[in-house]
């Protein structure tokens, strides 16, 4: 699904190079659920936000699908980011001036998905998600736990192939992490969803089936987890 | 889609009502004034529009030697004739006015009654209320207006009843009220309250021949066949010039012109001896345009300011908005939509400040005839303006920050290093414009305050400020009134003239045709140049008891004197129409049109009282309304049948005076918002920089900077825009208003110096203010808190 060759992302100040992404090589096939782990500053967020395009390389081949990311113009690039991607941030980022159910139809109307098939689709998410009675509540009026799920109902709402997730428990408190990661695992596996996710946590990274651990901008090491 | 952005939009709006209170109340003045400009502009552009044939209707006028524009008082007989003779010519139509008093029943008005040919109202579109245009052919018919039929018989139908015009003077004449018309536009070139049969002016004691090539009419029009071409028409005109000139040698012409009838209105002063109304100076239809627009402008860059200095709490909905797959257009549209809104929000406010303000406008500018009206359901130019103004403003305050915050990366806004440069030298820059255009209203209002100053205290050469004028015929009646008022130990003296100096004159040419020289003339009585205080500077005054004077002497003015050359004037010989006169004085130079003109070269002749129109009573400023109170009582018992009519000599600068105090009040609240917004502009961008700059000032705190430093690095860089901002304003705006006071009259004041560094100063000191004010919450808050929030 995503193959990742020799990237590098590096910000130029005279003559040396400071490098944050160096030599990255990664290949997540569809269907996995990959954790990324390491110090702060390692990179993680970086490659998490090239994996999304919302940053690009400075060096390197990314292909998505066969598609050669890094040479397709904006358009099409935002294309496959709005058809296959959905956003999971640690600190929610809802829009703060709409409530629940029109956050998480947003996605759905930079698809311009029909007004009668959108009703359905965020109805049958808040279903799923147990918010049908908080569903007219604007996020200041949510606890944490709550913000997040509705984070992830606007990220699964476009039916996504991949889930990028930045730390998504990460303002949490336990109970609400775990129940979190749980609902990440139901979506990886029931719905074949891919997730990437970076996470401090140790115990959140055993949801997943792989961990890549990044050290000052390398792959340190990258290996299957205990499941 | 839509629905999202407009929820979001409101949402946001009642979330940051003082944003959108700043800018509606900016944009929706500004707009206000706008509209109202807009109007004052149409009301040029309109004016005669409603003629059916305005299209081939033409004043013809006449250029002549010795005068500086053409003139529009054009021998009787030429569009009489040429209407037969040329072809291409459909029409002639001749317009004339006499002063007359009109009596019904019991009651005596002095009234102007117009004049023209039979076919006067079928080629120009005076619709009627009543009656039938038709009766405009008999001679003991007239027609009356809305306005006068309602003061003379109220709510009766006016049809049929009759009036006597000049009743008790020789030619007296009874009428009868054939038809009523609607009301006349206020821009309209002809406008009338009572009109006739031409056939009116062949009766009475100076029965005019209307045959003969020596009677002039007012105003003489040519209705035009279509695709005629003017110059045709001209050229053919011209043919009659010699047989014309020969008629009455006083006047050269040169060649005929035809104005068309559109342009009446706006260029009537380019006309000599104009009787059509229209405006002393066009620029009073476009000036106030671009002065509403500058406005419009500081408002639009109040605005987009503001617009980013609040955008920061936009920033992050901006950044999910593109992680959940918005493209920038879609933001761009969002974030223009949005300042749409205002912008229309602003044009409601707007349209009711309008609707408020008209009344205002139409007093102040009343007395020029211009009376504007907010009519949005009939006039579709208006409409389109709104529609046009609204977009203007929301593109102009509205594009730079949709661009400039839909233009950042998400990963940078959610790392959150992504913060607003209020400081940039673009925003900067747009304060600097807003100080500017401040400065230019302020300096403007100070410079008309000054100039209205100067004026009411100039000295015009002449009395102004004594002199009651009563309005009378002839010798009769000036000396029966003259005995009835001698009783009176207020009066100082009484003179008689035929044209009244200040009020109307007449310029003619001097000499032969090849003297080229243009004079102003004035007929006067005895006394008149003790009365007025004129000063003979060389030679003797006019004297009634010899009988030469009235037939073969002149005073003449230094003007004159100086253009002539002459050392020695006295004894010279002028000629003006057709007649040589000696020289016995001349005259200290005066100003005749105030402040419209300077002194021009002016020769007096003197009159007998057979041919005085106007009464001068001199009397001591103090006692001005006492004895106007007296002679108004002394009339009503002399002459029982006529109605009085007098006015202060000081009514001469009434319409001076009024523009330029009318000009500073205008420029004095468009200052005041111009003020306004450009202290809402620095506040939200001192709160912006502010915001962004508390936590190095809590550090700067924390590590002892005191207050004066903290002050220094926060107004460092606006001072700085202030002073360019300052300077350039000033500079511009004395400019600006000179032109404008350039524009009006000949006769005006610089703006002082020192009042424009003062207001130079002011601004400066407000904007300290308004930076102080947001620098004392700064200064009051704990460091500490600040650090620690951050």
């Amino acid at each position: 699904m995503i193959q990742l060759k020799n990237i590098e992302k590096y910000f130029r100040s005279g003559l040396s190079k400071t490098y944050i992404l160096k030599n990255i090589d990664l290949t997540i096939e569809e269907g996995e659920f990959v954790t990324i782990m390491g110090p702060s500053g390692a990179g993680k967020s970086t490659l998490l936000n090239i994996l999304g395009m919302l940053e690009e390389p400075t060096d390197g081949e990314y292909h998505f699908f066969d598609e050669p990311v890094h040479k397709l113009r904006e358009r099409k690039r935002n294309d496959i980011h709005k058809h296959y991607m959905g956003f999971v941030f640690q600190a929610y980022h809802l829009i703060d001036e709409l409530t629940v159910y029109e956050n998480i139809e947003t996605p759905l109307l930079y698809r311009k998905v029909k007004s009668k098939d959108r009703q359905s689709m965020v109805a049958e998410v808040l279903d799923r998600f147990n918010m049908v009675a908080k569903k007219d509540l604007f996020p200041n009026q949510l606890s944490g736990g709550q913000q997040q799920l509705v984070g992830i109902a606007r990220a699964i709402i476009s039916k996504p192939k991949l889930i990028l997730a930045d730390e998504p428990t990460g303002n949490l408190h336990t109970k609400q992490g775990e129940e979190i990661m749980e609902l990440f695992k139901k979506l990886n596996k029931e719905d074949g969803v891919t997730i990437v996710q970076v996470t401090h946590s140790e115990k959140n990274a055993q949801y997943g089936d792989r961990v890549i651990n990044l050290l000052d901008g390398w792959v340190a090491t990258d290996e299957k987890t205990n499941q | 889609m839509f629905r999202n952005y407009l929820k979001i939009a409101f949402r946001h709006i009642s979330r940051n009502k003082g944003y959108v209170f700043i800018n509606v109340m900016g944009l929706g003045v500004a707009l206000a004034i706008s509209i109202i400009a807009f109007v004052n502009w149409q009301q040029g552009q309109t004016a005669d529009k409603y003629h059916e044939n305005l299209d081939n209707l033409y004043q013809v006028i006449v250029s002549c030697v010795g005068m500086d524009r053409p003139t529009a008082d054009v021998v009787a007989p030429l569009v009489a004739r040429a209407a037969n003779e040329i072809s291409g010519i459909k029409a002639g139509i001749r317009w004339g006015n006499k002063g007359v008093t009109i009596k019904s029943g019991t009651d005596v008005f002095r009234e102007r009654l117009s004049v023209a040919d039979d076919n006067f109202l079928e080629t120009f579109t005076f619709p009627l209320l009543e009656g039938d245009k038709s009766a405009l052919k008999d001679p003991s018919k007239i027609f009356i207006s809305e306005e006068k039929a309602k003061k003379y018989f109220g709510t009766q139908t006016p049809i049929g009843k009759q009036v006597t015009i000049n009743a008790g003077e020789a030619g007296q004449k009874e009428l009868t009220i054939a038809g009523v018309f609607a009301k006349i536009p206020k821009n309209s070139s002809i406008r009338f309250d009572f009109l006739t049969n031409l056939d009116f002016l062949k009766q009475g004691p100076n029965p005019y021949d209307l045959t003969k090539w020596s009677i002039s009419m007012d105003a003489s029009f040519v209705l035009l066949d279509k695709g005629v071409k003017q110059t045709d028409i001209t050229e053919q005109l011209n043919s009659y010039i010699p047989e014309i000139n020969e008629a009455n040698e006083w006047r050269t012409r040169v060649k005929y012109l035809l104005q068309p009838m559109s342009l009446a209105y706006l260029e009537s002063r380019e006309v000599n001896n104009n009787r059509l109304n229209g405006v002393p100076n066009n620029a009073l239809f476009w000036l106030p345009g671009i002065l509403a627009l500058m406005i419009l402008i500081t408002a639009c860059l109040n605005f987009t300011n503001t617009t980013i200095s609040f955008s920061n709490k936009r920033l992050k909905e901006m950044g999910i908005r593109k992680v959940m797959g918005s493209g920038r257009q879609q933001l761009i549209t969002q974030l223009l939509g949005e300042s749409l809104i205002i912008c229309v929000l602003s044009l409601f406010l707007g349209v009711v400040i309008a609707e408020y303000l008209l009344p205002t406008h139409n007093n102040m500018w009343d007395f020029l005839g211009i009376e504007v009206a907010l009519d949005y359901f009939n006039n579709t130019g208006l409409l389109l303006f709104l529609v046009g103004i609204v977009l203007f403003t929301a593109l102009l305050g509205g594009a730079y920050p949709a661009f400039y915050i839909s233009a950042f990366k998400p990963s940078a806004i959610f790392r959150g290093n992504t913060r607003f440069g209020g400081d940039n030298w673009l925003i900067r820059s747009l304060l600097g414009v807003q100080v500017a255009v401040s400065l230019m209203t302020v300096v403007g209002g100070i410079s008309f305050m000054q100039n209205a100053n100067y004026q009411k205290s100039f000295d015009l050469g002449y009395d102004s400020k004594s002199i009651i004028n009563v309005s009378l015929n002839g010798a009769l009646a000036f000396n029966k009134f003259k005995n009835g008022i001698s009783e009176n130990p207020h009066i100082l003296g009484v003179a008689g003239a035929k044209n009244n100096l200040g009020f109307n004159s007449w310029s003619t040419h001097l000499g032969k045709a090849e003297d080229n020289r243009d004079v102003q003339t004035h007929l006067v009585g005895e006394q008149f140049l003790e009365v007025m205080d004129l000063n003979i500077l060389e030679g003797r005054t006019f004297d009634e008891n010899l009988e030469t004077d009235y037939s073969e002497s002149v005073l003449i003015t230094q003007k004159l004197v100086d253009e002539q050359q002459w050392t020695s004037p006295i004894g010279k010989k002028i000629e003006t129409y057709g007649t040589t006169k000696k020289v016995i004085g001349v005259v200290e130079d005066f100003y005749p049109h105030n402040f419209f003109r300077k002194p021009i070269a002016s020769v007096f002749h003197f009159e007998k009282p057979d041919s005085y129109r106007v009464m001068k009573v001199k009397v001591a400023p103090s006692q001005l309304i006492s004895t106007n109170k007296f002679l108004n009582k002394k009339w009503a018992e002399i002459f029982p049948l006529m109605p009085f009519e007098s006015y202060y000599q000081d009514e001469t600068m009434a319409d001076a005076l009024m523009i330029t105090q009318n000009g500073a009040k205008l420029y004095l609240f468009l200052a005041l918002i111009a003020v306004f917004l450009a202290t809402t502009g620095l506040y939200s961008l001192v709160a912006m920089n502010v915001q962004k700059r508390a936590k190095e000032i809590a550090i700067r705190r924390v590590l002892g900077a005191g207050v004066k430093n903290i002050t220094y690095i926060l107004n460092k860089n606006y001072f700085i825009i202030f002073a360019i901002g300052g300077v350039l304003g000033a500079v511009i705006g004395g400019q600006f208003s000179a032109f404008a006071l350039d524009l009006a009259f000949e006769v005006y004041q610089q703006v002082d110096k020192s009042s424009v560094i003062l207001a130079v100063i002011g601004i400066c000191i407000i904007g300290a203010m308004t930076i102080g004010s947001k620098l004392v919450t700064v200064l009051q808050a704990n460091p500490a808190d600040t650090l620690k929030s951050e």
